[in-house]
């Protein structure tokens, strides 16, 4: 008897432990749908809606009078950014607005992504994540975002006035269907650059070289910093890992030989779309590349590199040109000063202009405010704080720059003798002042406008803040809008699934190329084997899109 | 004859059938009882979620839903089957998992055997631990290992090779070197958890056994193979059912980690392509007809293992 009592409550704790899993997630799902489903009765007599009307101030603050509660999702790797109760900016906000957020982090994995997205159970907003495929899938097909092409000249007067600045941000933001789910974000300021190579003056003086300014040039400076030993037998230039090989060191240098920009989609001058990875200059430009790591000038181990070790290598002085060196400080260097510079633009025989590919300083990605919200006009104006040039109330602080960087002569302090400024930080803090600013004042937001006019005056950062505005940010060209042209869903379903095996094939045989596992006598074969792949019907698409872009 | 007794015997108790269950399950209700998470479990989590393999044939759009996306029948498999890498995955694939399941299976048996013949207790579980120990490394960890070991730079398999006078070599960009690396770790790190199931089945030799075959003259050798070897051959076959049932999915976590762009033509596999083409760029339909795909290699090559193990010994899995 004491067997079968001991038997039937072992089983019935499993079989509960197995119903209650389910439960909880059932009810979760309840709660969400009943919510969704009060929230549509609701919105559709929204603009009226007795309820908010009274509480709602569309010019003043606070937005409502009544503390309101709105959902939304970040997407961000956690550790990384402060608790939103006590960073400086999302506290002022909710101070200022009444408005509180109840957030839900998402780690920035695309896998992790794509499946909340699949989920179908979305927030009142999105901060960032929505890219053309999501929004194309959500909300020009799905239907699940609210059209917010008239509500934003009412509602949003700070992101309205920028768009005589910046008329592509209001061109960005509509889809085919002439709806606008999004809101843009324009970033500018010292950092805007793409395609940095940082450099380390102090190995170039010893050699006694100046800093490249063509190929050659800068073969030889490599060479002679790799002959004096200055990196202890390490190749002297180090990319942070495979991805910044592509898109920061071929980046860089794919300009330098020949009149085209970009080594992928492009308009080559004529409004035609082509797509550069198979052009004769990727080829030079890969010889070139392909020289380098042959002759141990570029880092051999590349392809298999973590940024842990790159990191430590940058770090004990065994690089010389690199893409990431933000960790370098004044002790690793031998008089205890920072010695830090970006090249500029290369040239060659090929083309006598310098030009980089330019920063994307236009993107939207934030908004998809969801249709069954009834605080669609709250949560604009709320996110219209971050556009705003002046603080919008007095005392607050809370403006463009704000969003980014927390409030001015509490989180940062600028001096304008010099043009730069420093973030308030404790003395004892050793770290990376941005990492301090993320945690504390200011998340990195993927909406409003940051054009913060000054350097930092880190060490570290003025060098490479200066290096950039002076030797990057001139030279940027703008780049083809291949991320901001709209596409139908047929149209971006072909991208899809021809461009994947594509991307993959060029990413496989830049390798190849540049390691000399393929001799570049097989460039022939590469190129058929793209045009086999399909290029010629996504450049066709993509022509389409571009002209409908043009008009 | 016994097929024909049984099928006699159900023709006669079907009327009765029903109620002979219903008693037969209140009869032993308790042993039901303790079934019952399981199959809720598998009914859950394992035949529920069948239905959406519908989107492998369907333009699967997350907004439309499973049922509300439009039907292209098998255009996802077409367009696998005529694209650029079926050919090199299926292959790669293939490759991994025969080499991982006919170089990796047979070593669990031999370390089993040895293990079996130890005489000293305490050395034998030293040894059976330190073989253990690196199974229970993360496939992150181990193949962080692996990387570091075989750097050109500073790996200590180079420093070797280096020593014998031989050219240093990055075997991470090697196409060639891909399959060895993974299958030779693989073997590494599950060859001593592999061996339980056979020391486990070896427990049940009965020494009567091997003391008759001593009185009889038997070498040592001979024993093993005469007495050990037959014990854990059901064991073996139907644990190589089972692998090669298998041989068509390769974990996905392991090739992945150790791809580089490099050894891609070796190292991408049907896993690892799904990953990529499904959840990094959101073709879940196209993914979801890769999966079907493989699924359906897998069931052909299980049941062609269990045949053929039916056939050449009594012990199958169905």
């Amino acid at each position: 008897m004491k067997r079968k009592v001991f038997a039937l409550i072992l089983a019935s704790v499993m079989i509960l432990s197995l119903l209650s899993a389910c439960q909880s997630s059932s009810n979760n799902s309840n709660d969400n749908s009943a919510a969704a489903s009060t929230g549509q009765s609701e919105s559709s007599s929204q603009p009226t809606a007795s309820g908010s009307k009274e509480n709602f101030n569309p010019t003043s603050y606070p937005i409502v009078d009544d503390k309101i509660t709105v959902t939304a999702m970040y997407s961000v790797s956690r550790p990384s950014i402060g608790d939103p109760a006590t960073t400086t900016y999302w506290k002022k906000l909710e101070e200022l607005t009444n408005v509180h957020i109840d957030w839900t982090f998402v780690d920035t994995d695309e896998t992790k992504l794509n499946l909340y997205f699949a989920t179908n159970d979305f927030p009142d907003f999105f901060l960032g994540s929505l890219t053309n495929d999501r929004i194309n899938t959500y909300g020009v097909q799905g239907g699940y975002f609210l059209d917010i092409s008239k509500m934003i000249y009412e509602y949003m007067p700070h992101m309205v006035s920028r768009f005589k600045e910046w008329p592509q941000a209001e061109k960005i933001i509509r889809q085919l269907n002439g709806e606008v789910y999004t809101i843009p974000q324009i970033r500018l300021g010292t950092t805007a650059a793409e395609c940095q190579i940082y450099y380390r003056t102090d190995y170039l003086e010893q050699v006694g070289l100046s800093a490249p300014k063509t190929v050659n040039e800068f073969y030889n400076v490599l060479k002679a910093i790799k002959d004096a030993n200055l990196t202890k037998g390490y190749a002297p230039l180090l990319p942070n890992t495979k991805g910044h090989l592509a898109m920061k060191v071929e980046g860089f240098l794919f300009p330098a030989f020949g009149d085209a920009v970009q080594p992928g989609f492009a308009d080559d001058g004529t409004g035609k779309v082509v797509y550069n990875y198979t052009s004769e200059q990727y080829k030079r430009c890969l010889e070139y590349m392909k020289m380098l790591y042959s002759d141990g000038l570029l880092e051999n181990e590349v392809f298999s590199m973590d940024s842990a070790t790159t990191g430590a290598r940058v770090k004990s002085g065994l690089a010389a040109f690199m893409t990431t060196a933000s960790n370098l400080a004044d002790a690793d260097f031998a008089d205890g000063k920072v010695h830090l510079d970006v090249m500029a633009p290369l040239v060659s025989e090929y083309t006598s202009t310098q030009k980089v590919p330019s920063f994307d300083y236009l993107s939207t990605s934030t908004g998809g405010i969801n249709k069954n919200s009834k605080y669609a006009r709250e949560i604009l104006r709320m996110l219209d704080i971050a556009y705003a040039k002046e603080e919008v109330a007095p005392g607050t602080g809370l403006d463009a720059i704000a969003a980014n960087s927390g409030v001015k002569g509490e989180s940062y302090i600028v001096n304008a003798a010099d043009n730069t400024y420093e973030f308030v930080v404790p003395k004892d803090y050793t770290g990376n002042a941005w990492n301090y600013v993320r945690l504390n004042y200011a998340w990195n937001v993927p909406y409003g406008v940051y054009d913060f006019p000054y350097y930092n005056s880190n060490p570290n950062s003025y060098a490479r803040e200066k290096g950039m505005m002076t030797n990057l940010i001139p030279y940027a060209v703008d780049n083809f809008p291949d991320s901001k042209m709209k596409f139908t869903a047929d149209e971006s379903l072909l991208i899809t699934n021809k461009l994947t095996d594509i991307n993959s094939y060029v990413e496989q045989m830049r390798a190849k190329f540049i390691a000399g596992v393929e001799p570049l006598s097989n460039w022939d074969a590469y190129v058929a084997a793209i045009q086999k792949m399909g290029i010629e019907d996504v450049l066709k698409v993509k022509q389409t899109a571009y002209d409908r872009w043009n008009k | 004859m016994d097929t024909v007794n049984i099928v006699n015997t159900i023709n006669t108790i079907v009327p009765r059938k029903r109620s002979r269950l219903i008693k037969r399950i209140i009869a032993n209700r308790w042993l039901y009882l303790f079934l019952a998470p399981t199959i809720i479990y598998l009914a859950i989590f394992n035949y529920g979620p069948m239905y959406g393999v519908q989107i492998a044939f369907k333009n699967f759009n997350p907004a439309l839903g499973i049922w509300g996306s439009p039907w292209v029948g098998l255009h996802h498999f077409k367009e696998f089957i005529s694209g650029y890498y079926f050919w090199p995955i299926l292959r790669n694939t293939l490759a991994v998992s025969f080499c991982s399941t006919f170089f990796g299976f047979p070593v669990p048996i031999f370390i089993a055997l040895l293990l079996n013949e130890l005489k000293c207790k305490r050395y034998k579980k030293f040894v059976q631990t330190a073989l253990y120990a690196p199974h229970f490394i993360s496939t992150v960890v181990l193949v962080g290992m692996v990387i570091i070991m075989l750097s050109p730079s500073t790996g200590i398999i180079n420093k070797i090779i280096e020593f014998s006078g031989l050219e240093r070599q990055y075997f991470m960009i090697q196409p060639e070197a891909f399959l060895y690396i993974y299958v030779i770790s693989g073997i590494w790190q599950g060859m001593g958890w592999g061996a339980i199931i056979y020391l486990a089945a070896l427990s049940g030799v009965d020494p009567q056994l091997h003391e008759a075959a001593t009185i009889d003259g038997a070498s040592r050798l001979q024993r093993i193979w005469y007495i050990n070897f037959p014990i854990i051959k059901p064991t073996i076959v139907i644990l190589l059912i089972m692998g090669v049932g298998k041989i068509a999915s390769v974990g996905f976590e392991k090739v992945f980690l150790l791809q580089t762009p490099l050894n891609l033509e070796a190292s991408e596999v049907i896993s690892t392509y799904v990953y990529k083409r499904g959840l990094l760029n959101a073709s879940y339909s196209f993914s979801a007809a890769v999966s079907f795909f493989n699924n359906i290699v897998n069931i052909i090559l299980l049941l062609i293992a269990n045949f053929t193990a039916r056939k050449f010994s009594e012990t199958s899995l169905f």
